[in-house]
């Protein structure tokens, strides 16, 4: 756990203190930055953007909540600002229609490791990657994403919906039809 | 509420919240240098010369760049495009918000032109340019434009069309959001339409053109005849798209050739015709094709409503209307709150 002192000196411009609070988050940030990236790149501007952002705002934490959540909010908004200032809005997946999910009811995969889901998300287009982000693995409800990416609670629903059946077909391209006729 | 974190949602964040990357070995160097010095006292006088210095730099980028402004203003058009007649433009904009009828409509009333304002104003880029004449559509979804040269032009929400008062000369016309043409046959006039990224050129035809700036991509699907298509680039490889087809040109890509594709969505032109057409079509797909149209989010509550297959067509329905027949035709229930609709029920294996 980080010393309370550590982070006062932070505030005071001690570089040495500094490095060690950087040290001490950098791989879990890093971490995050990847999610929410369109790029390689763009994970180090967001990754860098993120820890200069949390060095010159803290002497603004006031022990509201952990420390570690105030951290990790910093880079998740760091993250969104990235995302906005590249917007395409419109992030339905015009007339190329998405292949069908046949099977909704899955077995989840647990043997699939870090690295190929993360591959899955970086994959996907860019505001699904966003909500599914906040939602699935963050854990904002809708309303708090309508208020961060600055859309409609609807959009963010749809969003949501679409990621989860993209990533869905990544991962389950095959799954048998079970009955072809489809109505009851 | 209507979504709950999925098995999905779980599986992801349990393996993904915790997740680690080392930072590459300079990043910390970066990110030092960025914040203040750990001698917090700066002599004034330094701050003064930077700060001397910094105006001087930008006085003279500002005054650099009015020079070179100067010598350039009417040369970045290249050898492949033309700009528009210097004497008048002609710019029509279909500002309408409504994506649909609200009722069922007389079908008099849809197609009549409801030109909400025309004016006659000074020039606005163009300095040469003695007459702007300004057509703003808010009522109607689409807007029935009848060129100089007798051909049609309809725009979708949100569109706009340029062009020039000696258009019958030098068929030329640009476009930004999404526009339907029927060119009328001139073989002595080629119809040039510029969008964003894409210039097509035709003899006399019916296409529909997408051009989105934040999109990022250009996009033409060819109803009848055929169409060159091309990037707005000197020398751009062209493609000859026929009818039934459809040609891309996206930003991002390198290569200058558009991608060229068959049409596989029966409804990309619905907002055009007011008819959607459905052929045992699943339900994600239905539903999809509502949003687009309707400018609205349709969600199932249960996944396996999405399994459902719909075979139907709608013509200037409302679109509570389309939603209580498939409510009907797959015991389902809906729910509306403004733009956002809501399906439930048990859905379809």
């Amino acid at each position: 756990m980080l010393d309370e002192d550590i982070i006062k000196q932070c505030i005071e411009g001690n570089r040495t203190a500094q490095e060690k609070l950087y040290n001490f988050y950098a791989p879990k940030m890093k971490g995050i930055c990847v999610r929410y990236a369109r790029s390689v790149v763009e994970a180090e501007d967001i990754f860098q953007d993120g820890f200069v952002k949390i060095f010159t705002n803290l002497k603004k934490y006031r022990n509201q909540g952990s420390f570690d959540g105030w951290v990790r909010r910093i880079i998740v908004n760091t993250a969104i600002d990235a995302y906005k200032a590249n917007i395409s809005m419109k992030n339905n997946v015009p007339y190329e229609e998405l292949p069908e999910t046949e099977n909704t009811s899955i077995d989840i995969d647990d043997t699939l490791d870090e690295q190929e889901l993360l591959n899955i998300v970086s994959k996907l287009p860019d505001g699904y990657r966003v909500v599914f982000n906040l939602y699935a693995i963050e854990g904002y409800s809708h309303k708090e994403i309508a208020d961060m990416l600055n859309i409609s609670e609807g959009t963010s629903k749809s969003q949501l919906s679409k990621a989860r059946r993209t990533i869905q077909n990544t991962l389950y391209p095959y799954s048998h039809k079970s009955n072809d006729t489809g109505t009851i | 509420m209507t979504q709950e974190p999925s098995d999905l949602d779980k599986l992801f964040k349990k393996k993904l919240y915790t997740y680690e990357e080392a930072p590459l070995a300079n990043s910390w160097g970066k990110i030092s240098n960025r914040l203040p010095e750990q001698d917090k006292v700066r002599s004034l006088s330094v701050w003064y010369y930077a700060i001397a210095a910094s105006l001087f730099v930008a006085m003279l980028s500002v005054f650099i760049l009015f020079e070179f402004n100067q010598k350039n203003n009417n040369t970045s058009v290249t050898e492949n495009t033309k700009s528009v007649s210097d004497d008048s433009l002609t710019i029509i904009r279909n500002k309408s918000i409504i994506p649909a009828p609200s009722t069922a409509v007389n079908q008099a009333d849809h197609k009549k032109t409801t030109d909400s304002s025309i004016q006659i104003q000074k020039p606005l880029n163009n300095p040469k340019a003695t007459s702007v004449l300004i057509a703003t559509i808010t009522k109607d979804t689409e807007k029935e434009v009848k060129l100089p040269d007798g051909s049609k032009a309809v725009l979708n929400r949100n569109s706009e069309i340029k062009y020039a008062e000696n258009f019958a000369d030098e068929r030329i016309i640009y476009i930004s959001g999404e526009v339907a043409f029927d060119v009328k046959e001139d073989p002595t006039h080629p119809f040039t339409v510029y969008g964003n990224l894409s210039k097509t050129v035709v003899l006399g035809t019916a296409f529909i053109i997408r051009s989105i700036l934040d999109e990022k991509y250009d996009e033409i699907n060819v109803t009848r005849g055929k169409v060159s298509f091309c990037r707005i680039l000197e020398n751009a490889e062209r493609i000859v798209i026929l009818a039934g087809n459809k040609g891309i040109i996206r930003s991002k890509d390198k290569k200058e050739k558009p991608e060229l594709d068959g049409i596989t969505d029966i409804n990309y032109n619905a907002w055009l015709t007011d008819k959607i057409v459905f052929k045992d079509t699943k339900l994600n797909v239905v539903l999809s094709t509502l949003e687009n149209y309707y400018d609205v989010s349709v969600l199932a509550e249960n996944p396996e409503i999405l399994n459902c297959r719909f075979t139907g067509s709608f013509e200037r329905t409302h679109i509570d209307e389309i939603l209580q027949v498939l409510s009907a035709s797959f015991n389902l229930s809906f729910n509306k709150e403004s733009k956002n609709y809501t399906l439930s029920g048990k859905g379809c294996k």
